[in-house]
């Protein structure tokens, strides 16, 4: 028999004393609730914004692929509608559904991307439900929409929202032409998933889609529903097929564009994740203070008989308390930070991956959820160590602080020993081939904290130097400082180390962004070697796809002033491995405007490989395809069924994360017999001035096609305006990561001065000034802050190595040219100070104020 | 007025199943679930057109030109049923119809670049009834007259298909139909024994007392039908025979008329008989209501409500709609001495599709002066599941 | 441990009525020394001593002589490092941290010198802690505990916090919460020596008549003369020995 129960029931008195002691420490709580808070809210923020762009990708897919499972789909310029009647006249499949789609515009309907959707409404039903439940239609009320041009069917929420009507008419921009369109039906879906797959959806019939986007006699695919077992089908369909028409599944499809976008996500994710890792710092550093800061009480409580584990649960549930608060503040902040941050992000995947046509979507539950599960169980498991530390003091009134930081010193030396090996241990998680994003991350998160690890060691050494300088220059105090922080190193390390890592995320972060930044520009000036760019206004900043009318080459040959006029048609088209972008280029100087991060022939040979089948594959792709071996090829779906491509150099492109191809404009014509082209670059006589080349361009052109003309200064500006959307969001991250880190420095030298204040009133008693204690005061922080900026520095370093040589190539198969600039570092250094002297003036001042006999009886 | 002026023939029904074609399209676009408040789907209405061509007397017709579609008018129709026998003595009956509708008059049609612009929308049943197993299996088809899903064409050959459901004329008097859905099938060979017959007044069959107010039609009454029949795992080879209804018309319905009890029968003396009543709001008989008897030698009889009578003796309430039909009657001609019993050969022959009724091979007997006849024939029953009134 | 249930069970029963002199705690042979600065300090050296019920035994010894250790031992707060503890004739040695923890709670009450209050509970939830700790915080145990401030004399303060009580005052909270679950035993380390003078003796005056009327043995450490002398019997520890003082 066990001795006398243990705790079942947990006694009400020692969590009257847990939160009792929180609302004592007002300050020291509410800066714990705060840096979750804004932990929390950070991720929330981002994760709405992710699952809203998730969300706006299923229901972008589910409102164009539906119910789907396979697909049938031809070459650059789609499949013959003759394939669609085949497989319908002889039956070869239950379910099989024409579609064509386009993403166009309309000066009436917002200018927003939308998705035109051609269907044949008889065959559609299987595939998708546009109206979940309503009434049955008039016949005669259908007959516009199967005989009228440019019968188009929106949703009635669209349609009131631009102030449209049954009959009213509208231009619809479909590849820079502008097309007259009326509505002819509204649909009133019932259940709200219906009304949001139709956000954004213009509705036509397959023969509307044919004429208003030209592709007469043409589908861009069909959809097919196969059952489970979909081998026989498939096998059936296949040889039926005409070459160059393949059959693949929905979810293969689907997938790449959305490893892409997960990507993209779990890299917000994981940045967003470092604010909280900062904001665990605070916590840590609070909850071991405050452990400390009782240590004598907890002994008392031993002694009175409560079990080490009572004392455990006390700690964590204060913890817990202070997490449940804090995530609560963190999940509405984030709610309100998502507004942007849904923008932010659905931008930047709107210009790298896909059109969205779903602009705002609910706040998921989920998110919220995940946020509050994430502060919380951090917040308990950050408490865990100083709960233990707090259930180990010994049954006895107290041991005193000295041996405590006696033994702080003594563990500098192991502390130090972990970091080192906690860092070795990341750099190795880096070494695994083909480790995915989450390894990336761990790796990261255990180089962040192995270099915390060496905060003590650091102060130590430091102020050990410091003691004599500072002694010489300001005396007694100058001596005094340094080793008050080295006395109370138990705590003054945390907070260093809290501070270090958030400068350090600041360094780091700032560092990946510089050097994207300046390896986009030095690729932009490689790339960008044309004077003048045509191409058809698109949806997707990074790669128009529009075809330009083919009486704008001739135009623009015989421009005053154009000396050259190269032509560019960019594609996708299928591979085995997925949809892969293809530009086909008439350039003879293809060769030698990229940058190569692997050439297998001189420059000035690639063309005529080019010429001879070869082709060059973008970095991403070459990620993507696993193309670093030498001999590699390329398959590529041709009317003549798939063909290998020999790579003959891998060039770097931040073009688009998905990846993209060059190869010659002549082999590109003779295999897909396309002669449409999507670019058109100028090069100019010299003397010309390319902005008023441009402008005349734009009038005569304007005629045929509205086209974007733009020199290739707007151009550039454009791709770095592009590229700072992209990179807002990580900046704002940055930005919160400091704020966290600023809360963090802040609520530590607020509680070692009000600690200290008995220790000031003896001085105060011994005749300091009050400036001289306010100097003390400023003079500590001051140190703490120079120590975390030092430390930073390497820190900040070694995490920016990481973004940008592990987690940049992971999440969009980038390689960056490093590019280290001063200025972060600087700016590190003065922000660690800075918000360390800020930090310390309300405690400086407090402590001024108080008279000294005050101080002394405080205790 | 004469006695032709007020035939109001039996595909009148069928008028209505074409009008619930495009409703039943919309259906399956737009498939229904629960009633919404508020319409669900509104379109941009266009008043009905007078462009279209309307039936005003009498013509001539020109076969197999005429077999094919007439698409200056606004309905049309092909109906195909047969009573099928196997060696293994099992009896099937079947039925095929494809259903043509033009959205406006051809010339009003706008100028379209694409093939797929469609004027015309097609739909077609397709059912099977196995006696011995009591089964029935009925299917139904949308799609448009355009791109070649769907079709008819009279030159150089009659032909009127949807997806792979077809009816093709392979000779002089020879015809080929096969249509297959989930295990039911049948490619038949049909042999028409006595050439087209004209309906009403040389195939003008008029509706109601306002002249245009009419149709086209003919039937073939007796197509010897030869072929292979599919159920489940099962291949039979069958005989036996089929008839054909084909009419065109542009023209609105009689508000009145709540639906149709239409019987087309084959009598083993060589005779054929079409009968139908037409059921009024007040549950009288339509005076309307007509029938036509095709003698041995081809040679054809009117019949309207002063000659024949049509008595229900049974009912039967279907399971899935709720609706309660006649199932067995006594027909009685009394000009001709006839009397028949008609008993469907088995009680479930509902089409519960865009549009529910009953359409059904029955079996005959009787005797005609004291003479004793058999024969088989489909029965179609509209209007007992939903009221046809206010539907269009 | 069956050992100690029966023992709670014994003295609930006996309450008042046990023979004065059965003793309950031995001390045997007690030693304990401390490395300092790399060199052995014997603060114990084979201490011995026998407290029977009812009994108040006062320790004198100068600052740093190992009393404090000596009330540590016993508590089962520290180890011994030869010599055993027995408690109504068990081993407190062979008792594991969490049960030695638990026999502290049930049958021991520790009075400090510094208080040792908790400051975010009031009087009244500090009283009752060990009552709460025990699971005996009933309507007979809260009467108990109200009794208990009632004889401290700080009835009316119940939902004072410590900190606005006087060193006297605090000390009379702790009293009553050393007594109100029933201790068999209570420690006291130097229990007056934070207080001024007349405070103290009010305070030992309280301990003394408290710890006699509720038959429970006082083992208090001091360096106060005051104290031991409502002490039966006085000892002094000096050079780690520990010498009974002649009355």
């Amino acid at each position: 028999m066990k001795p006398a129960a243990p705790a079942r029931l947990y006694p009400a008195a020692l969590f009257n004393t847990g939160w009792r002691y929180l609302l004592l420490r007002r300050w020291q709580t509410a800066l714990m609730i705060v840096g979750i808070a804004l932990g929390v809210a950070v991720m929330v923020a981002i994760d709405l914004a992710n699952a809203s762009a998730g969300q706006a990708f299923q229901l972008s897919a589910e409102s164009v692929t539906g119910k789907a499972t396979h697909q049938i789909v031809g070459g650059p310029q789609g499949l013959d509608e003759q394939v669609y009647v085949d497989i319908v006249r002889q039956k070869l499949v239950d379910f099989a559904a024409p579609v064509i789609m386009e993403t166009v515009s309309s000066p009436e309907l917002g200018n927003l991307p939308m998705q035109l959707l051609g269907i044949d409404p008889f065959a559609d039903a299987p595939f998708r439900n546009y109206l979940a439940s309503g009434q049955v239609p008039r016949p005669d009320q259908l007959t516009p929409f199967f005989t009228r041009p440019g019968a188009v069917v929106l949703s009635s929420n669209m349609a009131a929202r631009y102030h449209l009507s049954l009959g009213s008419s509208f231009l619809l921009v479909i590849e820079g032409r502008a097309k007259p369109v009326f509505v002819a039906g509204l649909l009133n879906p019932a259940d709200s998933l219906a009304r949001r797959t139709l956000e954004g959806v213009l509705l036509v019939d397959i023969s509307t889609a044919q004429e208003l986007t030209g592709r007469l006699g043409k589908l861009d695919r069909i959809d097919l529903i196969l059952p489970q077992d979909s081998t026989a089908a498939i096998q059936t369909l296949k040889p039926r097929l005409p070459p160059g028409v393949e059959i693949q599944t929905v979810a293969a499809r689907q997938g790449t564009i959305e490893k892409m976008t997960a990507a993209f996500s779990l890299n917000l994710t994981a940045l967003s994740l470092l604010a909280l890792v900062v904001g665990l710092f605070l916590i840590y550093n609070t909850m071991t203070f405050s452990v400390v800061q009782r240590r004598a009480q907890f002994g008392t409580l031993r002694c009175l008989g409560v079990t080490r584990r009572e004392i455990f649960v006390l700690v964590v549930s204060e913890a817990f308390l202070v997490g449940v608060i804090g995530s609560a503040i963190g999940i509405g902040l984030g709610v309100l930070m998502g507004r942007s941050t849904v923008g932010l992000v659905t931008r930047t995947i709107n210009d790298l991956y896909f059109t969205t046509n779903v602009q705002a979507v609910g706040i998921s539950l989920e998110s919220l959820l995940k946020g509050a599960a994430a502060g919380i169980i951090a917040t308990v498991l950050t408490a865990a160590f100083p709960a233990w530390e707090a259930a180990s003091v010994p049954p006895r009134e107290a041991l005193s602080r000295s041996a405590l930081e006696t033994k702080t010193r003594r563990a500098i030396l192991l502390t130090a020993a972990i970091g080192i090996g906690l860092i070795a241990a990341g750099v190795m998680i880096f070494q695994v081939r083909g480790g995915g994003l989450f390894l990336g991350f761990g790796g990261t998160f255990a180089v962040i904290v192995g270099f915390a690890m060496f905060a003590a060691i650091t102060m130590a050494l430091m102020m050990r130097l410091a003691a004599p300088l500072l002694g010489k220059a300001l005396g007694t105090i100058g001596r005094m400082a340094p080793r008050n922080l080295v006395g109370a190193l138990s705590r003054t390390s945390v907070a260093v180390a809290a501070l270090m890592v958030a400068v350090a995320v600041t360094i780091g972060v700032s560092l990946m962004i510089d050097s994207f930044r300046y390896t986009v520009t030095v690729w932009l000036e490689q790339t960008l070697q044309s004077d003048i760019y045509i191409s058809v206004p698109g949806f997707n900043a990074t790669a128009s796809l529009g075809t330009i009318d083919p009486n704008v080459l001739p135009v623009v040959k015989s421009w005053p002033g154009v000396q050259r006029a190269g032509s560019l048609r960019t594609v996708t088209l299928d591979s085995p491995q997925g949809p892969v972008q293809v530009s086909a280029t008439d350039n003879p100087d293809i060769g030698k405007e990229r940058l190569y991060l692997e050439a297998r022939l001189p420059t000035d040979k690639v063309w005529a490989a080019m010429l001879d089948g070869g082709i060059l594959v973008s970095e991403p792709l070459a990620n993507r395809l696993g193309l670093f071996d030498s001999n590699r090829t390329v398959s590529l779906s041709t009317p003549q069924g798939f063909k290998p491509f020999k790579v003959v150099g891998i060039y770097f492109d931040y073009a688009n994360s998905e990846g993209s191809l060059f190869m010659a404009m002549a082999v590109y014509r003779s295999i897909w017999k396309d002669a449409g082209i999507t670019a058109i670059g100028i090069r100019l006589l010299p003397g010309a001035d390319s902005d008023q080349v441009s402008r005349a361009l734009q009038d005569r052109l304007g005629r045929i096609q509205q086209l974007l003309i733009r020199p290739n200064q707007a151009l550039r500006d454009e791709v770095m305006a592009v590229f700072d959307r992209t990179f807002a969001i990580t900046a704002a991250l940055r930005v919160l990561a400091t704020m966290v880190a600023f809360i963090g420095v802040l609520s530590t030298l607020l509680l070692l001065q009000l600690e200290k204040q008995r220790e000031v009133g003896i001085l105060r008693a011994l005749g300091l000034t009050g400036r001289q204690l306010w100097g003390l005061t400023m003079l500590e922080t001051g140190l703490m802050g120079l120590s975390a900026g030092i430390l930073a520095i390497p820190t900040g370093y070694a995490l920016s190595l990481i973004l940008i040589y592990v987690i940049n190539r992971r999440s969009f198969g980038w390689t960056l040219q490093f590019a280290a600039p001063v200025d972060p570092f600087l700016q590190a250094i003065l922000i660690a100070i800075i918000s360390a002297l800020l930090a310390g003036i309300y405690p400086a001042w407090r402590i001024e104020k108080k008279a000294a006999a005050e101080v002394i009886r405080n205790e | 007025m004469n006695r032709e002026s007020f035939r109001v023939i039996k595909p009148a029904s069928r008028w209505l199943i074409l009008l619930a074609l495009v409703a039943g399209l919309a259906c399956l676009i737009w498939p229904q679930q629960q009633p919404a408040p508020g319409p669900a789907f509104d379109g941009f209405a266009m008043t009905p057109d007078p462009g279209f061509a309307h039936a005003e007397g009498p013509i001539s017709f020109n076969f197999p030109n005429d077999f094919g579609p007439h698409p200056d008018f606004q309905t049309e129709w092909w109906y195909y049923t047969g009573n099928l026998q196997a060696a293994t003595g099992d009896h099937f009956g079947f039925e095929l119809t494809f259903f043509r509708r033009a959205l406006v008059p051809p010339a009003q049609m706008p100028t379209r670049s694409s093939d797929w612009a469609a004027n015309q929308i097609y739909m077609a049943h397709f059912a099977l009834t196995g006696v011995r197993d009591n089964s029935f299996h009925p299917f139904e088809r949308f799609s448009r007259g355009a791109a070649g899903l769907a079709g008819a064409t009279g030159l150089p050959v009659y032909q009127a298909w949807l997806e792979d459901w077809l009816v093709e004329q392979t000779g002089p008097r020879s015809f080929h139909l096969s249509a297959s859905d989930s295990g039911a099938a049948i490619d038949l060979n049909l042999e028409d024994l006595k050439g087209p017959v004209l309906q009403g007044d040389h195939g003008y069959s008029q509706k109601g007392p306002q002249p245009g107010n009419a149709s086209f039609y003919f039937s073939q009454t007796r197509l010897q039908t030869k072929g292979t029949l599919k159920l489940g795992d099962n291949a039979f080879q069958v005989n036996g025979l089929s008839w054909m209804d084909h009419e065109y018309s542009t023209s609105a319905l009689d508000t009145d008329q709540v639906g149709w009890d239409w019987f087309a029968i084959q009598l083993d003396d060589g005779s054929e008989l079409t009968i139908y009543d037409l059921r009024r709001k007040d549950g009288s008989i339509d005076a309307y209501s007509r029938g036509l008897i095709v003698r041995p030698d081809g040679t054809t009889q009117r019949l309207t409500t002063v000659d024949f009578a049509i008595h229900p003796e049974a009912t039967w309430k279907s399971p899935r709609s709720g609706a309660t039909y006649p199932s067995r009657w006594t027909l009685s001609i009394s000009s001709e001495n006839l009397e028949l019993q008609i008993t469907p050969y088995i009680a479930d022959q509902e089409l519960r599709l865009s549009f529910t009724y009953w359409e059904g091979a029955v079996q005959v007997q009787g005797a005609q002066n004291g003479k004793h006849l058999a024969g088989s024939g489909y029965v179609e029953l509209t209007g007992y599941f939903q009221s046809l009134q206010g539907q269009f | 441990m069956e050992i100690i249930d029966k023992a709670v069970t014994q003295t609930n029963q006996n309450k008042y009525s046990m023979p004065p002199k059965s003793a309950f705690l031995r001390l045997d042979n007690l030693s304990k020394s401390f490395m300092e600065g790399g060199q052995k300090r014997v603060v114990l050296r084979n201490v011995s001593l026998e407290l029977y019920r009812s009994e108040v035994i006062a320790i004198l010894g100068k600052s740093g002589s190992g009393k404090t250790t000596l009330l540590n031992l016993i508590g089962g707060i520290e180890p011994a490092e030869s010599g055993e503890v027995y408690v109504e004739g068990f081993q407190i040695s062979a008792l594991k941290d969490h049960e030695r923890t638990l026999f502290r709670r049930t049958k021991i009450g520790f009075i400090f010198q510094f208080f040792n209050l908790i400051p975010t509970l009031t009087v009244w939830e500090n009283v009752v802690l060990p009552l709460e700790l025990n699971r005996l915080l009933d309507s007979q145990g809260k009467a108990r505990a109200f009794e208990m401030l009632q004889e401290v004399g700080l009835a009316d303060r119940l939902k004072t916090f410590p900190d606005r009580l006087s060193g006297g005052e605090q000390q009379r909270v702790a009293i009553a919460r050393a007594l109100v679950h029933d201790p068999i035993l209570v420690l006291a380390d130097e229990p007056t020596g934070n207080l001024d003078e007349e405070t103290g003796r009010q305070v030992l005056g309280l301990l003394d008549r408290l710890t006699r009327k509720t038959g429970k043995s006082l083992l208090m450490v001091t360096h106060s003369l005051d104290a031991a002398a409502i002490a039966d019997r006085v000892f002094d520890l000096r050079d780690a020995k520990l010498v009974k003082r002649s009355s």
